[in-house]
């Protein structure tokens, strides 16, 4: 379960303010699947920080699974991102560098689990990238990169998938692909929140939230 | 503790040939450098020492003040020379590894491990430059004098002064401490948030 209550965030640019988010409160189940829409600088994106400990909240609660994330340690917060939560960017945000392979075991790596090869070939095959498991991840397409994404958020079987526009940057058959990995991911389980833009992409989600000016406008079921 | 070692070999492998090129750039220049103090100081020495006999005589003097200016410039030349090279070296490592190091924050890798990582590259490499300076200077300092003395049948000293490569060692550790602090100050500037929006 994600709580927020009457959360606020607010950036400082010298001496001036910025609300991204105004005293949001809400809840999500888990295994949820939600749709977060809105204009651009409506707080969708600073709301996804906040559930996975990637920025702190200026005032209010933030807990997941009744895990309180302000104030908590940097280690803990690590912790946290590591083993409760897998994003998915825009941009991938992949080593370039790194192999497929090493992309998707580094945290894995990082938590110590151990990734058998027959778990880390289902994970590709799932994904269709096993044949370009040893290719460096600045050699493969748009489509490509968001799947060795998807599959680096699930190699530690977080419970929580955070996906912002993971869309944005692919075309149109790419897009309906990660769309239907994204239900695949709900149906196993898993709680899936889901920043986009797109009406069509956000209809698939049990729950569409749509934010204004850094408050929830509208909540709706989707079911 | 595993993933580290495994992180850094990876990022060091990464990082070798600038590393390596830099050191063997600094090493051959500060090795030449003082091979050329030690060298004009022996044949001052030689020279005057024949001409004028071992007497300390107004001549000798004018050929220690020369030599001693040569030090001096040589030394302000070193430091700047080692500042540079060092701090460029973090900062092309820097730069490059800023996203890495954010992506391993935001995959959940603690702070204080990637501090470990970089914190470990950094004093390997300036280990290697300083170490590798002070070592390649006495060695290539000594065989361009050994060399002098055979060519030119100048009676020098065979070997460099102890003090070159201590002395080099002693300067690039003293010019390397402040970048260190600086290159450590800018990798715990990366935010977790900055990197996110790197992935919009």
């Amino acid at each position: 379960m994600i709580v927020l209550d009457n959360v606020t965030k607010k950036y400082f640019n010298g001496r001036r303010e910025f609300t991204a988010l105004d005293g949001v409160s809400l809840e999500i189940k888990t295994g949820e699947y939600v749709a977060v829409t809105g204009r651009s600088g409506s707080g969708k994106t600073t709301l996804l920080n906040l559930i996975g400990a990637l920025d702190a909240a200026t005032d209010g609660i933030v807990a997941v699974d009744g895990i309180r994330l302000a104030g908590t340690h940097d280690r803990q917060a690590a912790q946290y991102r590591n083993a409760h939560v897998g994003c998915i960017f825009q941009r991938f945000n992949l080593e370039p560098e790194y192999s497929v392979i090493q992309n998707i075991e580094l945290p894995a790596l990082i938590s110590g689990k151990k990734v058998s090869s027959a778990d880390m070939t289902r994970l590709l095959e799932k994904l269709d990238i096993a044949d370009r498991k040893n290719i460096k991840a600045k050699f493969l397409s748009g489509g490509e990169m968001q799947r060795v994404a998807v599959a680096r958020a699930l190699v530690n079987d977080p419970p929580i998938i955070l996906a912002d526009e993971p869309c944005g940057n692919l075309d149109e058959e790419n897009s309906a692909r990660e769309m239907d990995i994204l239900d695949t991911i709900h149906a196993e389980g898993k709680t899936v929140i889901l920043v986009t833009h797109d009406a069509g992409d956000a209809r698939r989600a049990d729950r569409i939230i749509t934010l204004s000016d850094g408050r929830v406008v509208k909540d709706e079921s989707n079911m | 503790m595993k993933a580290t070692c495994k992180l850094f070999a990876r990022e060091f492998a990464r990082l070798r040939l600038p590393a390596v090129i830099s050191v063997i750039a600094l090493t051959l220049f500060t090795g030449a450098l003082f091979a050329v103090v030690t060298v004009y100081t022996n044949l001052y020495e030689s020279v005057f020492s024949v001409v004028d006999g071992d007497g300390f005589n107004g001549r000798y003097s004018a050929g220690v003040s020369l030599i001693s200016g040569l030090l001096v410039s040589s030394g302000v030349a070193l430091f700047l020379t080692n500042g540079v090279i060092i701090y460029s070296l973090y900062s092309i490592m820097l730069d490059n590894r800023r996203h890495f190091i954010g992506r391993l924050l935001l995959l959940g890798y603690g702070e204080k491990h990637i501090f470990g990582i970089y914190f470990s590259i950094l004093t390997v490499i300036t280990l290697a430059v300083n170490v590798g300076g002070a070592l390649f200077s006495g060695l290539i300092g000594t065989g361009i004098i050994s060399a002098c003395s055979r060519i030119f049948g100048i009676q020098a000293d065979s070997v460099l002064p102890w003090w070159a490569p201590a002395g080099n060692f002693i300067i690039t550790t003293l010019i390397s401490l402040p970048l260190y602090r600086v290159s450590v100050g800018r990798i715990r500037k990366i935010s977790l948030q900055e990197v996110a929006e790197c992935g919009k």
